[in-house]
């Protein structure tokens, strides 16, 4: 099968990302990193979790925030409030925030992300569903 | 569950908690026949004979933490509204196929959804799970990967980092908007 693809365009994907994140200039690592997951299973899709992982990635670009990650991740068994956001601050336990809408993205970069203020809609970690 | 794109993304999810090392997806505008198909392809764990039976079932699932489990049930319906089809081909320990077709004129068919960001989303999943993705319009076909990207990106940059992700969502745009798979 051919690739159609130009590899120009890889080429210059791998000359942008060099200039824009030599992480290793910057003294980065991902211990040092923001993490944020996405909980992708049919439940968050349903509710909206692909709409809300654009929407951190557009805010986060827009804010100029750059030692983000962003990633997705299977159920993690709270389908009640989805869609569901696990956030890890670097050095910190992950968060997981739940019914996470496009104002609560916001908001999270806003005071949680950017000054690690704690953000209404928290799910404890000990908060058990089923049985 | 009101695009095809995030069926796909679904059903993928379903490959990566089989432990697949390598998912090839193909999203098909199959305009002779009429027709959106896709197929996902993975090396994971398989499906035993007994589930397979009763996969479309709603209340069937091997999670633990919940009691329902929908994504296929919601495909199978999602592809029969449209007197389209679903196929499940599943041997253990080799791997699962789901293929899935929906007829495109007919008036209860499914749009196919924001194809780009799911494309993203997918092949950045982890360094450790190869995702291939195909899409093929008549005879053009576009196809990216995981690997292609590591290539790029080498080791010390993350995969989920939001500037890779942003450079991977613009350029799989601009491919996907010169295969015109969306008119």
């Amino acid at each position: 099968m051919a690739k159609v693809q130009s590899l120009a365009e890889l080429k210059k994907l791998r000359e942008s990302i060099k200039s824009s994140v030599d992480l290793r200039e910057k003294g980065n690592n991902i211990e040092e990193m923001v993490l944020i997951k996405v909980a992708m299973a049919t439940c968050g899709i349903a509710a909206g979790a692909k709409t809300i992982m654009n929407s951190f990635i557009d805010e986060l670009k827009k804010e100029k925030i750059e030692n983000v990650v962003v990633t997705q991740t299977g159920c993690m068994g709270y389908c009640h409030s989805e869609p569901t956001v696990e956030i890890t601050l670097p050095g910190k336990e992950g968060l997981i925030f739940g019914n996470v809408d496009e104002r609560k993205v916001k908001e999270l970069i806003e005071r949680y992300i950017k000054n690690g203020d704690l953000v209404d809609g928290i799910i404890p970690n000990n908060y058990k569903t089923i049985e | 569950m009101n695009e095809i794109a995030l069926h796909i993304l679904d059903i993928a999810q379903n490959s990566i908690r089989a432990g697949a090392s390598k998912i090839s997806i193909q999203f098909i505008k199959n305009s002779v026949e009429k027709l959106y198909e896709f197929r996902v392809k993975d090396n994971g764990v398989g499906i035993d004979e007994q589930m397979l039976k009763k996969i479309t079932d709603p209340f069937t699932t091997t999670r633990k933490h919940r009691k329902v489990g929908l994504g296929l049930s919601l495909l199978e319906q999602s592809t029969k509204q449209s007197l389209g089809e679903m196929k499940i081909l599943s041997f253990i320990n080799k791997g699962t196929t789901v293929y899935a077709s929906f007829n495109y004129e007919h008036i209860d068919s499914l749009p196919i959804g924001d194809l780009t960001s799911i494309i993203t989303i997918l092949i950045t999943t982890s360094r450790d799970i190869n995702v291939v993705f195909d899409v093929l319009s008549d005879s053009q076909i576009f196809s990216i990967s995981t690997e292609d990207i590591l290539n790029e990106i080498g080791d010390d940059v993350p995969l989920g980092h939001i500037d890779v992700i942003s450079l991977i969502k613009n350029m799989i745009n601009q491919e996907l908007l010169e295969l015109q798979i969306y008119g």
